[in-house]
């Protein structure tokens, strides 16, 4: 234990202005963070979260990089050069040394600054203590553990650097593997194989780590460290996700979700549209609009994917693998559609012949739940589920919230023009009621939160049914919260996943083409934005 | 006597190159042992697998009785280790380095830190990346030698010093010599020579011959033989002899086994009865490690 403190105290007074600068930066943070807050910086002319976040944060999280390398660095582990290696060091203590130097000038100001927080934010900090370690779990395995495996595998600053551009590198090809696998990104069936690679992904960082240190044998654990990121981008690539997304997904008898096509074809485009490329893409996509309605009118689906067979003129099937969707059944208006993207050689043989499309659809199921209603004050005002609110927006259509580490949990909120405290002129009266939506499906079962304990929300109602006239003019003027106009909640609770196929007949693809924008077209698919468009 | 440092045919290599071959080395406790050999002859790979920083690719070493591959952590608490290139913590002050030293030395000595302080006439207010190559080195020593370790290995230590600072150092290792055993690899044979009482020459990875010191410079002279007139050199001379070369009437020639009675005797079975003058002189380290290095001979003992 003296030797952990004799070298914790060298490296403390050897690294006092890195952790002095580190140390302001998070007093920064903390200012910005409590100044976000503030309506008036994120909707104002301040423009000064937008400023703020993008240097404040980053700017944190590379001090502690910093920190950290430097602090692993001053006892290198790769070289035969280095004055410590033959003192009587004890490697355990050497490496709880620096575990000691991480978590009482990174975690333990960190922690600190979270408690200010949450006190700044109005809430207790101590009954989230749990909720707070875990975040520092998640920070100590995300950020923290990579980059000290990184700077125990290399000598210098510089080769830390160069290492991380490697990594980098890695990214990208990781990324680009991903699109590859589309059904990868369909996170429900994807738990067991991200779980295998986070397991693969700790133990090489645990195993580099104490060979490091243990022995220092630094081929050996390159070695590690190439092995685990073959064997994960093999996972990436070799997992069975049509088997496990069957495993994830079960068949029923009963269908939750009555899928048609929505007979209202897409529209002209709002917004101009940029000129085509001068080369056409090799793909067309395809968006499909439909109309999803839950057979148990207590239930809220969602679709999480889908897998495409078209029945081509010529009797042949063309298939797509299982790939992510986006669509809403159970609330009104909320939109739903099946997307993909096809050879453009093919689109134009078949795209003016009517064709039949089976689809196979991913599901998660919630239900209704509890109902609550909440009147919305002026000021900061207390909202279950979302902390503390404030009414915000030029419309004041929305509210922002601030809440303890955990976001709201599946929700559908709803607010009426009848029940608006808000004046409204005569010219601008809506002539009848509309209700407006907000609802979240995200679970929060983790923290939200990762470095900012404040978790913050914001409900923003969307109009619903509205016709053109009212989209033109009215609709801002409706919906909108003041003091006493009350607010309608009813929690979701996830109930199963399921999979269910539905066959739309007499589809001609040519009537749901997308702009071959640039830089989207799969991205728009995969991203479930529907863009209008003309016939 | 025991050994503090013990080689089974030691090996290694780095890729294709062979740096260490089969190599035997036995440093008795209580030594003075000399390591020396041209650049490149593997002095350094040796040293740093004795203190565990390189492994071997072949063979075994044990160091204080422990296998070097063991030599780790506490095993430094008797091992005092320095090289010429050692990387020190340079944002450290002399004071403050030796403060941190110490605190992992149970047996630190620091009237003997102050006296060593004192005869190398350390700055203790300066940091270690201000000070000059040998006044880090003192300040390295320093640190390997206040604790009274059992055990001191030091690579090149006397490497670029001017002879000022390399007597400094020489002296404070003689005054350490009669509590430890030493290792030192140099290429100032003539510093190692005064108080060196072992030797070993490595070259090419090959230890040629390692050996008690005194016995060393008894077994090599220098001999000068004048003969009554000049004659061609013998078309076979003794395995024992290097450097046979004439001018005119003398024959000057390095004896490797000498023994004042055997060589004169050698001297005139092989020139006869020609022989007018022999002259035996002593070789000093420096000479006998030249003629080691330019003869293709084995000179092993």
């Amino acid at each position: 234990m003296n030797q952990v403190l004799h070298i914790f105290r060298k490296d403390l007074r050897h690294f006092w202005k890195e952790i002095a600068i580190s140390w302001c930066v998070l007093v920064i943070y903390v200012w910005q963070v409590k100044e976000q807050w503030n309506p008036e910086n994120m909707f104002g002319p301040r423009y000064f979260s937008q400023l703020t976040q993008q240097f404040v944060l980053p700017l944190l999280i590379l001090s502690w990089w910093v920190l950290l390398i430097r602090a692993i660095q001053d006892e290198r582990l790769v070289g035969d050069r280095q004055f410590w290696v033959t003192r009587p060091y004890r490697w355990v203590e050497l490496l709880s040394s620096k575990v000691l130097f991480v978590l009482v000038v990174i975690h333990v100001p960190l922690l600190i600054a979270q408690f200010i927080l949450l006190k700044l934010a109005g809430f207790a900090a101590l009954p989230y203590l749990g909720g707070l370690l875990s975040m520092h779990a998640a920070l100590l395995a995300l950020l923290v553990l990579p980059v000290a495996v990184i700077a125990t595998v290399t000598s210098t600053f510089v080769r830390v650097i160069l290492f991380g551009f490697i990594v980098v590198l890695y990214g990208i090809g990781s990324s680009w593997l991903s699109t590859l696998v589309p059904e990868s990104a369909l996170s429900h069936a994807s738990e067991i194989p991200s779980a295998i690679q986070g397991i693969i992904f700790l133990l090489a960082c645990a195993a580099v780590i104490l060979i490091q240190y243990a022995r220092r044998w630094t081929l050996v654990s390159r070695g590690v460290i190439v092995v685990a990121v073959v064997l994960t981008l093999l996972i990436e690539v070799a997992t069975p996700y049509s088997a496990l997304i069957a495993r994830a997904y079960p068949a029923r008898l009963e269908t939750p979700v009555k899928i048609v096509l929505n007979p209202t074809k897409p529209e002209k485009p709002v917004m101009p549209v940029p000129p085509p490329p001068p080369k056409p893409p090799k793909k067309v996509n395809i968006a499909i609009p439909l109309l999803a309605s839950p057979v148990n009118s207590n239930e809220v689906i969602v679709i999480q994917g889908a897998r495409i067979d078209i029945e081509l003129p010529d009797g042949n099937h063309w298939r797509t693998k299982w790939q992510p969707q986006w669509g809403t059944a159970g609330i009104p208006d909320s939109p739903a559609s099946v997307s993909l993207a096809m050879p453009t050689e093919l689109f134009d043989r078949i795209k003016s012949a009517p064709v039949k499309i089976n689809t196979e659809f991913a599901l998660a199921v919630f239900l209704r739940g509890e109902q609550w209603q909440l009147i919305a004050q002026d000021g900061l005002f207390p909202a279950p589920r979302f902390g503390l609110c404030t009414i915000a927006g030029q419309e004041r259509n929305m509210i922002l919230c601030r809440a303890p580490l955990y976001g709201s949990g599946p929700l559908v909120a709803t607010t009426s023009s009848s029940e608006s405290t808000c004046p409204v002129s005569a010219e601008h009266k809506p002539t009848r009621v509309i209700t407006s939506y907000y609802w979240s499906l995200s679970d929060n079962s983790e923290p939200s939160a990762f470095i900012s304990p404040v978790v913050e929300g914001m409900i923003s109602f969307n109009a619903v049914g509205l016709t053109k006239e009212e989209q033109k003019d009215s609709w801002r003027f409706v919906s909108r919260l003041c003091a006493g106009t009350p607010i309608h909640f009813t929690a979701l609770s996830f109930v199963r996943h399921t999979r269910m196929t539905t066959s739309l007949d007499g589809i001609q693809l040519s009537d749901y083409k997308m702009p071959d924008y640039y830089g989207m077209g799969a991205d728009a698919i995969f991203y479930g934005y529907t863009i209008p468009r003309t016939r | 006597m025991t050994s503090a440092i013990r080689t089974e045919a030691l090996g290694k290599r780095f890729l294709r190159l062979v740096a260490l071959h089969n190599l035997n080395l036995d440093v008795p406790t209580g030594a003075v042992y000399a390591l020396v050999g041209p650049n490149g002859a593997g002095k350094t790979t040796l040293i740093k697998i004795l203190m565990n920083i390189f492994q071997a690719s072949a063979g075994r070493a044990t160091v204080m009785g422990m296998p070097s591959t063991s030599i780790a952590g506490d095993a430094f608490k008797t091992i005092g280790y320095v090289s010429e290139n050692q990387e020190l913590p340079d944002w450290m002050r002399v004071d403050q380095f030796l403060r941190y030293v110490a605190a992992f030395h149970p047996k630190w000595d620091r009237t003997l830190e102050q006296d060593l302080m004192r005869q190398f006439d350390l700055p203790l207010n300066r940091r270690l990346k201000n000070l000059s190559r040998g006044m880090r080195m003192k300040a390295a020593l320093t640190s390997a030698l206040a604790f009274h370790p059992a055990l001191i290995v030091l690579d090149e230590p006397f490497s670029g010093l001017d002879p000022f600072v390399r007597d400094q150092l020489v002296e404070s290792l003689v005054e350490r010599a009669a509590e430890s055993t030493m290792l030192i690899s140099s290429h100032d044979l003539a510093e190692i020579e005064n108080f060196a009482t072992h030797v070993g020459y490595l070259d090419q990875g090959t230890l040629k011959f390692s050996e008690e010191l005194a016995s060393l410079t008894q077994r090599f002279r220098e001999v000068e033989v004048v003969r009554e007139t000049s004659a061609p050199l013998p078309a076979s001379a003794p395995a024992t002899w290097l450097q046979l070369s004439d001018a005119a009437a003398v024959v000057r020639f390095i004896e490797t086994r000498f023994d004042t009675e055997r060589t004169a005797e050698q001297v005139r079975s092989v020139f006869g009865n020609g022989v007018r003058d022999i002259t035996f002189t002593p070789m000093s380290l420096r000479s006998i490690f030249l003629a080691i290095a330019k003869s293709p001979r084995s000179v092993a003992s």
